[in-house]
């Protein structure tokens, strides 16, 4: 598809936006403190650099790391930019007790203490966990698009996991939900 | 924090991505006791699952367009017309410039070639003619006094009195014979003259 776009470029791109486009999305919006119009900007300006620099791109190589490799660094340049959700947004998710019988809420709370939590974290720590366990990409896969071994790779998820329940967990110290007897 | 994992705490990594709480075999469920205790084993299994939905439907994306400058750029990228037109007049002015007659110190070739045949003609022929003349001259003037020393006394003999009639011994003197004295009869007599006077 890549080399079909050296020659018929705007065919092409369009093909490889349909394809691509909404998982680009969902990555960017999970990066970018859930910000959708600029994770929407971030797509186009991703897919105008695929129409820019396409000869970068190793045909070896999966198209799909080649690109989610791009997008990883655009949000690695965005934190740099801007700091870390603030604590303010935090506090107003927290929990109230919640009895059993509202499963279904209580799992909408549990999401939102999630997402904010997902916030919180360190740049790479982040990527490493939403490449892992939001978009389902392989240990190894994750590996080649962070540009880090295998065995950093797991030391990040192991301790962005054990990061995120400790804020979890302070947001319902005594426990008085069932919010982590959730199966 | 980014160090590799000790050999349990990756045992724990590959039970949590794995397994429930209560899919655990009772070694496991010994072992995680013992890490870092069930309760805690339990949320942060229960985060990485509830990690894949925690957002919900991703809204779609915008259509992407294709910038028009693309498709007819040059070499993939657009320039103002601005740049455009003063990248054409530096290459035109730097063409005027390094014209090859406004060279400082080159000059055209017919002049080149003249000068050089006029400098060597000049310097040839005055050579030549001085050796030349002299040499000449005075060979001519030796060879003439030689041409007339000669001639009067060759002319002197050819005008000389041809009626005389000399006596025969004279010719016989002058004619030319052999080298040997046997061919010489003139010499012979002469010699028979000599012996009858020494004889009386």
């Amino acid at each position: 598809m890549v080399q079909v776009m050296n020659h018929q470029s705007s065919v092409a791109i369009t093909e490889l936006h349909r394809r691509y486009s909404k998982k680009l999305l969902g990555f960017f919006i999970k990066m970018l403190q859930q910000d959708e119009q600029l994770a929407q900007d971030y797509v186009q300006e991703l897919f105008l650099r695929i129409l820019e620099k396409n000869h970068l791109f190793n045909p070896e190589k999966k198209f799909y790391t080649w690109v989610f490799t791009i997008a990883a660094n655009m949000c690695k340049n965005s934190y740099r930019r801007t700091p870390m959700a603030s604590i303010d947004r935090f506090e107003s998710e927290q929990l109230h007790p919640v009895a059993y019988g509202e499963n279904l809420a209580e799992k909408a709370r549990f999401h939102a203490l999630l997402r904010t939590s997902l916030d919180q974290l360190e740049e790479v720590h982040k990527t490493t966990f939403v490449l892992r366990y939001m978009e389902q990409f392989s240990l190894n896969e994750i590996a080649e698009i962070t540009g880090a071994s295998l065995g950093t790779v797991k030391s990040r998820l192991f301790y962005a996991t054990r990061k995120m329940t400790e804020q979890l967990k302070a947001y319902d110290p005594h426990n008085e939900t069932t919010l982590f007897k959730l199966m | 924090m980014d160090k590799y994992l000790n050999s349990d705490d990756e045992r724990l990594f590959d039970l949590l991505e794995s397994k429930d709480a209560d899919q655990l075999t009772t070694e496991e469920r010994q072992f995680v006791q013992q890490q870092m205790g069930l309760d805690e084993y339990t949320l942060q299994r229960n985060t990485i699952r509830e990690s894949a939905v925690a957002f919900g439907e991703i809204p779609e994306p915008v259509p992407f367009s294709v910038p028009t400058s693309h498709s007819g750029s040059f070499f993939g990228k657009s320039v103002p017309l601005w740049q455009a037109l003063t990248a054409v007049a530096a290459t035109v002015l730097l063409f005027l410039v390094l014209w090859p007659d406004n060279i400082p110190g080159k000059t055209p070739t017919i002049l080149r070639s003249q000068q050089l045949s006029h400098t060597d003609t000049v310097i040839l022929t005055q050579t030549r003619v001085d050796t030349i003349i002299r040499y000449i001259r005075e060979q001519r003037e030796t060879d003439k006094e030689n041409t007339l020393a000669i001639q009067p006394a060759q002319i002197r003999m050819l005008e000389g009195n041809t009626a005389v009639v000399l006596p025969e011994i004279s010719n016989e003197i002058i004619s030319q014979r052999g080298r040997s004295l046997n061919d010489d009869t003139a010499a012979q007599e002469i010699l028979r003259t000599i012996y009858r006077a020494d004889a009386r």
